[in-house]
């Protein structure tokens, strides 16, 4: 039975945000066969979202015990899954219906991709939705496609928030990456760097904005620089990288 | 002029050993030609380093603002790196004469290389010292080596804290890992699987043991401690189903 594992860090403070997002999984209608696992990560040492988790019979919680950051949670949960696909969900956004179905069936339509991303709208605080084109078509991504984008901007044209990917290569790239503001570009440039992949033309999920966001924080300005440097300098060496090893 | 880059990420608490660390670089023979530079990255959201680190000639010092940990710390530092090659030193180590000479000399010997591994001398808290048993053969270590030997016994069969490495490619790897506890050891797996290395004989840094050590703290070893070597060994394996 081929499984579908959602993979969610979180933390303490995003108690009832957290349960919104689980009914938005418990919602799912998947292919005939398949299945979904709800691997949540929580960060931190005094951990308090069990209890939200534990009312979904398909979710599986642990805690680290310690502040760990959005990267290492999301690497201690990757290690804790066992699907052959895993989508990212972030602990205060929402899939919409279908969002993994349409996942799956680019898989399966493109066997060759190890990536499918996916359009959203933002949910602003006031409930509303406002959508916003993606800087690239839908359809297949080929390796390396991304490179001039990301030299220029230090980003790439997708959401990090809402891909879904084979484990494989996410755990080849090293997973997240310890990079203080793009720890998901800094691992998906790696990923579509060297893979091949999807833009779906669905908006399949909901990111949401909302006071307790760490983007909203004065102090995580800082650092943005040399992060998106740090997403630059990857994307420049893996070229480099593999032309010396014939791929990574 | 080829330039090797020393990364070295420190927080307030070692200012006592910073020094001593410092003149240890300051020091360094390298090969006619070579320039080196000392990149000290200071981790957390009260920096006190930067005249310790401003009295080396050679050092370029920056602060994060914020804790951001060892692995963060370290790619902020790489990501300054101007050197094709770039060394690791800990913030309470010291380089032994000769440290770095000696592996740029390898790498001009064998240019396939990509990493260079030596052996520390282990300087003990009541003074004494001890060797550090390498547990490879030394010489030309041939990818698939140091992982196979990493899933056999989950312990690293040498030590990250004085590699030399191609900083193209740890940038390519997406540097220190954002693992718990084994952040160096995963990014040494993962380049180790890729390319070629060579295990040095000579002892080439002294590696200081105090108590102020995050490793004799009760709580670094906790199941985490499992959790990041598993981390590890499923890279090795998706990297070899990939290879």
């Amino acid at each position: 039975m081929p499984l579908l594992s959602v993979l969610t860090a979180a933390h303490a403070g995003r108690a009832e945000l957290l349960a919104e997002a689980g009914n938005t999984v418990a919602a799912q209608a998947l292919p005939a066969g398949w299945e979904l696992e709800w691997v949540v990560q929580e960060d931190g040492d005094a951990p308090e979202l069990e209890r939200v988790v534990k009312q979904f019979p398909f979710a599986r919680h642990a805690a680290n015990l310690e502040q760990l950051g959005i990267a290492m949670t999301r690497n201690v949960a990757l290690s804790r899954i066992d699907g052959s696909l895993v989508h990212v969900l972030d602990s205060d956004d929402l899939l919409l219906p279908g969002a993994l179905a349409v996942a799956i069936a680019a898989f399966e339509q493109h066997p060759q991709v190890q990536w499918v991303a996916a359009q959203a709208d933002d949910l602003l605080p006031d409930g509303t939705r406002r959508s916003f084109a993606l800087e690239w078509p839908a359809g297949l991504v080929e390796p390396g496609a991304f490179g001039p984008f990301v030299e220029e901007r230090g980003e790439l044209p997708v959401h990090c928030a809402g891909v879904t990917v084979r484990p494989g290569i996410v755990r080849a790239v090293g997973g997240w990456a310890a990079n203080p503001r793009s720890e998901d570009t800094g691992m998906m440039v790696a990923v579509a760097e060297l893979t091949p992949g999807y833009i779906t033309p669905e908006v399949t999920w909901l990111h949401r904005w909302h006071d307790t966001q760490t983007t909203g924080d004065g102090a995580w300005r800082s650092l943005l620089a040399e992060s998106a440097l740090m997403v630059r300098q990857r994307s420049a060496a893996l070229k480099e990288f593999q032309s010396l090893q014939g791929g990574e | 002029m080829p330039l090797l880059s020393i990364i070295t990420a420190a927080h307030a608490g070692r200012a006592d050993f910073l020094p001593s660390t410092g003149e240890s670089v300051a020091s360094q023979e390298l090969p006619p030609g070579w320039e080196l530079e000392w990149l000290v990255q200071e981790d957390g959201s009260e920096p006190h380093l930067a005249e310790i680190v401003e009295t080396v000639p050679q050092a370029r010092y920056h602060a994060n603002g914020q804790q951001r940990g060892i692995a963060d710390t370290r790619n902020l530092a790489l990501s300054r790196a101007r050197g094709d090659l770039v060394r690791t030193l800990d913030s309470d180590d010291l380089l032994l004469p000769g440290a770095l000479a000696g592996p740029i000399e390898r790498f001009a010997e064998h240019p396939e290389l990509h990493w260079v591994a030596t052996r520390p001398k282990y300087l003990d808290r009541d003074g004494t010292w001890f060797t550090y048993f390498l547990l490879l053969p030394t010489g030309i270590v041939r990818p698939r080596v140091v992982g196979d030997y990493l899933m056999r016994h989950r312990m690293c069969p040498l030590h990250c804290a004085g590699l030399t490495m191609r900083t193209a490619s740890v940038r390519a790897l997406g540097g220190w890992a954002a693992n718990p506890r084994t952040e160096d050891i995963e990014l040494l797996a993962a380049l180790s699987e890729l390319t070629l290395g060579y295990l040095e004989p000579e002892e080439s840094w002294i590696y200081r043991m105090h108590d102020g050590q995050t490793v004799h703290d009760p709580a670094w070893g906790s199941n985490l401690v499992g959790t990041s070597y598993l981390m590890v060994h499923n890279r090795i394996l998706a990297i070899r189903e990939r290879v």
